[in-house]
């Protein structure tokens, strides 16, 4: 009697898993299998499979609907801040986490109480600004602000890895005649080469997915990115779905890959609450 | 020699110093100039003073916006740790299938929430997959446009927030359970404690610090963030159904050029935030930051 009760919870729990897995896979079945319709075949059955594997609605999408220019503006985007956090990151990360300069708690302070800054209040004061200035539109200050926007959490990150590395190995560099940035290059860098590869990834991942900057900061159809013009043709008249779909699989790609090589070490390394 | 040392690496701080007075240290002054001032359409102008604060106080639409923002929070938080905590529990206890479960909950992580968004505006159309299914097993009278009608509308965006949610925080608490120790579990079984008891006694006291952290993250998120579901999904709509407080701010600032109103608001937001994080860091000693 007991042991069949200890199954019907086992069912239960089973059933909850199921349903879960079902709900997250039939989403994206629903994005994959329509982007490999036809718009006929779309009409006729929502759900159902395509009659064979075609490629066209990714070409429509990706020509006919420029979303080829706007995956290029997104990819220059997320790839610049990318490089910009790094490097600059590294460099202030440094200081902080292996140099030690007379404020650098203070300062740490300030990066933690930074990364929680509402993004929609800098939205407000950033474009009257740039806008004054007249340099709304243009991708390389677009770059310029997500970089700042995402360095207080950059230099955190990279602290905490630079941190790790044993400190008698700047000791006996130092001993060694090793400046600052033979010591940042050389040493610490290829140390903590992990954690500079995780960073790579959480920001190409929040700079590529990001509406609200790319929304206000950029306005031209050439400067658009893929998430700004999906929102736009999103809502309850979207019309062309096959299309549609196979932007949004487009979209997703990139992060897919990025994520499928450092999947395992996001789990190990406690990282996951980065995603928030 | 050492001094030398200290002034040439001063240097290695100068681009992001630069970087962080463009994005956050202007702008943040300029918030609190701008929710201060007497706004002429789009020209911040003297007199200083703490009308565009009254003027807010009197706006029943933020008021509203903010009891939104309270309630879509307020569900999915504690609904996400509940399922969350089950789930990852029996990951840990390798349920049938595991290693498919931790792939699959990883899909909702990496996608955009913009994707989310589009995928789930599909799912709640008159003719989406919700509507197929209720017809199929015999609900075909409850079918109806999710995201027009005022009854369901900010009940589905609950729903599609917590599908994100339950994915995220089950790899995030699964993440930390890989650090428990597994006697705590053999202990509790030859003592005969059921599952449930496990998970009430064993797993949940030793969560309780990344659902803290949880619950923090997710808080300042629905506080400021929901603003990428609602443009998607339905734009504040129907009539004002879904406006957030993001939301409204976003509105106010770009849409109806209320800049002093939406500056005060989102300067009060900012500063609610810096405080839940400041409770947080004093209670945890930021231990689990990450």
């Amino acid at each position: 009697m007991k042991k069949q009760k200890l199954s019907l919870a086992k069912i239960a729990i089973q059933l909850l898993f199921i349903i879960l897995a079902f709900s997250i896979l039939s989403m994206f079945y629903y994005m994959l299998v329509n982007a490999g319709k036809t718009n006929i075949e779309y009409a006729q059955s929502e759900f159902s499979l395509p009659g064979q594997l075609r490629f066209d609605s990714y070409l429509t999408a990706w020509f006919h609907d420029r979303m080829g220019l706007a995956f290029l503006n997104t990819f220059i985007i997320s790839a610049g801040t990318v490089v910009l956090t790094l490097l600059f990151g590294s460099l202030a990360a440094y200081v902080l986490a292996v140099r030690g300069i007379r404020y650098s708690n203070l300062f740490s302070r300030i990066i933690v109480a930074l990364m929680y800054v509402s993004p929609m209040g800098l939205v407000i004061p950033l474009f009257i600004w740039i806008g004054k200035l007249g340099l709304v539109d243009n991708l390389y200050i677009t770059i310029l602000i997500y970089s700042g926007f995402y360095m207080p959490f950059s230099i955190f990150l990279l602290s905490t890895y630079f941190r790790s590395v044993p400190r008698n190995l700047f000791d006996s560099a130092r001993i060694d005649g090793c400046g600052n940035l033979r010591m940042l290059f050389e040493i610490v860098i290829p140390l903590a080469k992990s954690g500079l590869l995780l960073l790579a990834v959480l920001n190409f991942y929040y700079v590529w997915s990001n509406l609200l900057f790319s929304l206000i900061f950029l306005r031209s159809p050439e400067n658009v990115t893929l998430m700004v013009a999906i929102a736009r043709y999103s809502g309850k008249y979207m019309a062309q779905i096959p299309q549609r779909m196979a932007t949004l699989v487009i979209a997703t790609v990139p992060l897919a890959v990025a994520f499928s090589i450092v999947r395992k070490q996001f789990i190990k390394g406690g990282l996951m609450g980065s995603f928030r | 020699m050492e001094k030398a040392g200290v002034r040439n690496v001063i240097f290695f701080l100068f681009p992001s110093l630069v970087l962080l007075a463009f994005v956050f240290g202007v702008p943040l002054l300029n918030l609190i100039y701008y929710s201060l001032a007497t706004w002429e359409g789009i020209n911040p102008t003297l007199p200083l003073g703490p009308h565009n604060y009254i003027a807010l106080a009197k706006d029943l639409q933020a008021l509203e916006s903010l009891i939104r923002t309270l309630i879509i929070g307020g569900v999915t938080i504690p609904v996400t740790v509940i399922i969350s905590v089950v789930v990852a529990h029996f990951l840990y206890e390798r349920v049938f299938g595991w290693q498919f479960y931790l792939v699959v909950f990883f899909i909702p992580v990496i996608l955009p929430v913009v994707v989310i968004g589009v995928i789930f505006t599909r799912f709640y159309m008159p003719n989406g997959l919700l509507n197929h299914i209720l017809r199929f097993i015999g609900f075909g009278r409850f079918a109806t446009a999710w995201l027009s009608n005022l009854k369901t509308v900010l009940p589905s965006i609950i729903i599609a927030a917590i599908w994100w949610e339950v994915a995220f925080a089950t790899i995030l608490f699964y993440s930390r359970m890989m650090n428990v120790n597994p006697s705590l579990y053999e202990a509790a079984r030859i003592d005969g404690a059921t599952e449930g008891q496990l998970v009430y006694h064993v797993t949940l006291p030793q969560l309780r610090g990344v659902i803290q952290l949880y619950v923090v993250l997710a808080t300042i998120y629905y506080l400021n963030q929901s603003f990428t579901y609602i443009f998607v999904m339905t734009h504040g709509g129907p009539g004002w159904a879904t406006c957030t407080i993001d939301f409204f701010i976003y509105l106010n600032a770009f849409k109806y050029v209320r800049l002093g109103i939406a500056s005060a608001l989102s300067l009060l937001v900012s500063v609610v935030l810096v405080f839940i994080v400041h409770i947080y860091l004093s209670m945890s000693k930021g231990e689990e930051i990450q």
